[in-house]
């Protein structure tokens, strides 16, 4: 009898130790979830990191328990300053009752100006900290961050997860260029490639995608518009999708609109008499989407002066944007020289150490075939 | 000696578990990067050299065992070494050649369970002191060498696809986000010192482990027939190994392969499960590497255990194992930091990996030299 009841002890004795974990418990609502955090560059403090927190406020939001909805902001802003980021973290965590959480952060906004002054000061804590998603969003914000954050298009409760949908479902649809914070990690570190990040602009109600920014060397250059971007993704891994619109037969009232998709692209390197080439040959299909205009495109003949007269447009915007790479942002964010590193390392180990990418000459050819004209015949 | 006794006796597909779990365990968490900082892109393939070297490895042991069915390393090499008058000479001959072994094992499984302990309250249990992990990691396995040999076996055979599956899965569903020029060029820049040195590296940390069967191989109940399932069983962890590897360059490129810590902890943060049940697989999969260095841990334990008690000559090995128990602690707390940790596994891998290649082959070598055992031996059985 004693012996059973000396075992039963020692059995719930141990049982009891399993439930320690609860003394020390923090609920999941205990804590104040960051959705998004924006990075600025202080307006009071001059050259102090200004960090801002979207914080979601659970009992507005509509369909929690206890009802609610409705009625006034449903998410809360944090804004701590400081030398550091971490700085400034430390100083919102001061002002809040619940431990800051980062687990669900799906968006990281940073104004323009901090992107100018380069990324090395920024991305060290997130890199290290293990609550921080790899799969993040990392956005560059014209003017300032905090804009992003406050602003609200209503069609979503919460601010962030509309943002989320139309950065996702861009990615699917082949609009936006997928950039995760991991991508923003491999391309920092890496020598053979630069780093390019989504751009938007922000207003009261209206979140707008602006196309990407350029950096070099973790800094920011430049920026390249929504067509641009489109056309740089082909160029790049050769996926995108989008509309295009230009003057047929060089007649300025003649728009035709197409929707250009690509799937492929090859890249092929050379080098002759000392010029490392780089051949860039993208395999399009296209769709005639509008032609409001009078004439038409019945025949094989009309359809393939329309296909080259497309090509031809395409091209002519293809050699702008590599221009502007080339020579005034001087920024691979193509990845050419990871495919010469990749698939010719002599090459690469010859111009690794120069400023390979401005003397590459980059040929760009484009082979479109009209797929498809829609519910007419014509 | 005989087994008759059938809690004594394991089957070959337990043996072959035995090897794999012991061999899958914490080195997983940093292989991509130990490998890279090598052999840079051809990482993997010093994975592969890796797996090849454990292959031999683990081929020496078998033959041997098999020379001497019944028999562990401490009975056999007494035997190679001894001569039939003085049974001493072979003891005073054979116990130095074989502490190098068990102080090996000593120093490596605590670290695994402490390289364990700090991925953990890095990554997931922030606010849990590292000593609770490592020692409640250690009381399990202290548990387990109150067992049989059968029920070590049957807990093995158990966990083992509950390891594999996950890992698997896990390495696969990361090629979403892989890009395949990370992984050119191969051989480019890495001369055969470099991808020797990365084979080693993988050998004697992560592919390490195998050697447990000097002792469990004299449980085995076929003792002929085990050199296919062995073989096998090196080559299941060998290919979760280079999957992660090649997972780990695809998706990282090697700079930043280079900067990670845990590459395969990361590797599981750019997994997104489709249909948002799990968001996030991370926490999830340190649960199932609880499993993974568990086995390690216990089964090594284990071993160090029956060593000294054959060493000693005694019955059981439960004072033994609680002799060790604060001896395992108190190791485990030594590193300072996750670097010296990084750095003491290094040297004591590289020193085991010798070790554990070199003594047996010896043993086997003066074993045909002095035409000690053989393959008719099964009429011991």
């Amino acid at each position: 009898m004693l012996r059973r009841a000396l075992r039963m002890a020692i059995i719930i004795g141990l049982l009891l130790l399993t439930a320690t974990g609860c003394w020390d418990q923090r609920e999941l609502e205990e804590r104040a979830i960051v959705l998004a955090i924006g990075i600025d560059v202080s307006e009071e403090k001059p050259g102090q990191i200004q960090l801002s927190f979207q914080v979601p406020i659970p009992l507005k939001i509509a369909g929690a328990a206890g009802g609610g909805g409705g009625d006034g902001d449903v998410v809360h802003i944090l804004k701590g300053t400081g030398r550091t980021v971490l700085e400034a973290y430390d100083e919102i965590q001061k002002q809040v009752n619940q431990q800051v959480f980062f687990g669900h952060t799906r968006v990281l906004a940073l104004s323009e100006e901090i992107a100018k002054q380069g990324l090395e000061r920024i991305t060290d804590p997130f890199h290290r900290g293990p609550q921080i998603r790899r799969l993040l969003w990392p956005l560059v914000v014209k003017g300032r961050a905090i804009d992003l954050l406050t602003s609200n298009p209503e069609l979503e409760q919460i601010p962030t997860v509309y943002l989320l949908t139309m950065i996702e479902n861009g990615v699917q649809l082949r609009m936006i260029p997928e950039i995760t914070l991991g991508g923003l990690y491999v391309r920092k570190s890496s020598k053979s490639e630069e780093l390019f990040l989504n751009y938007f602009e922000a207003f009261e109600k209206k979140m707008e995608w602006e196309g990407i920014v350029v950096f070099k060397d973790d800094k920011m250059v430049g920026q390249l518009s929504t067509l641009q971007t489109s056309i740089f993704m082909q160029l790049w891994n050769g996926k995108s999708n989008f509309y295009v619109t230009f003057p047929y037969d060089e007649k300025e009232e003649d728009l035709v609109t197409l929707l250009i998709q690509t799937d492929k692209v090859e890249k092929k390197i050379s080098r002759e008499q000392g010029v490392v080439k780089a051949k860039l040959h993208i395999f399009a299909e296209a769709d005639l989407s509008g032609k409001p205009f009078p004439g038409s495109f019945a025949g094989q003949e009309a359809i393939r002066k329309l296909e080259q007269a497309t090509e031809t447009y395409l091209e002519e915007r293809a050699k702008e944007i590599i221009a502007s790479l080339q020579n005034e942002y001087q920024s691979d964010i193509i990845g050419l020289g990871s495919e010469i590193k990749a698939y010719y390392p002599e090459i690469w180990d010859e111009i690794k150490d120069t400023d390979y990418f401005k003397q590459l000459d980059i040929e760009v050819s484009y082979e479109l075939k009209l797929r498809r004209l829609g519910m007419l015949s014509f | 000696m005989t087994n008759k006794d059938p809690r004594q006796e394991i089957s070959p597909r337990q043996s072959a578990s035995i090897i794999a779990s012991t061999m899958i365990g914490a080195g997983v968490l940093t292989l991509p990067r130990t490998v890279a900082e090598y052999a840079k892109q051809s990482g993997w393939f010093a994975v592969i050299l890796g797996m090849i070297i454990a292959m031999a490895g683990v081929s020496i042991m078998t033959l041997l065992s098999n020379k001497f069915p019944r028999q562990n390393i401490i009975e056999y090499s007494q035997e190679i070494l001894g001569s039939r008058k003085y049974k001493a000479v072979g003891r005073w001959l054979s116990y130095p050649l074989l502490l190098p072994i068990l102080g090996y094992w000593c120093v490596v499984t605590v670290l695994a369970s402490r390289l364990f302990g700090e991925v953990v309250v890095t990554a997931v249990l922030p606010a849990t002191p590292l000593e609770v992990i490592i020692s409640t990691m250690l009381l399990i396995a202290y548990v387990l060498t109150f067992y049989s040999v059968e029920v070590v076996a049957r807990v093995n055979e158990l966990l083992l696809p509950l390891i594999v599956v996950p890992v698997l899965l896990i390495s696969l569903s990361s090629y979403q986000h892989a890009r395949l020029y990370h992984l050119f060029p191969l051989r480019y820049d890495v001369d055969w010192s470099d991808l020797f040195m990365g084979a080693f590296s993988a050998f004697s940390f992560p592919f390490l482990g195998f050697e447990v069967l000097l002792l469990f191989a004299k449980y085995s109940r076929h003792p002929s027939v085990l050199l296919r399932d062995h073989v096998a069983a090196v080559a299941l962890p060998g290919f979760i190994y280079t999957l992660i590897a090649v997972a780990g360059m695809a998706v990282f490129g090697v700079d930043e392969l280079k900067r990670l810590m845990w590459p395969t902890y990361e590797l599981v943060k750019v997994t997104k499960v489709p249909g948002l049940i799990l968001e996030r697989v991370e926490s999830a999969f340190i649960g199932v590497w609880v499993a993974a260095v568990f086995t390690t841990t216990a089964n090594i334990y284990y071993a160090i255990c029956m060593f000294i008690r054959e060493m000693l000559g005694m019955k059981g090995h439960r004072i033994i194992a609680t002799i060790l128990l604060p001896l395992f602690y108190w190791i485990s707390l030594r590193p300072p930091n996750i670097q010296a940790l990084i750095n003491y596994l290094t040297y004591s891998g590289c020193a085991g990996g010798i070790a554990i290649l070199v003594i047996p082959t010896l043993l086997l070598g003066v074993s045909y030299l002095r035409k000690k055992g053989g393959k008719g031996a099964a009429h011991d059985a």
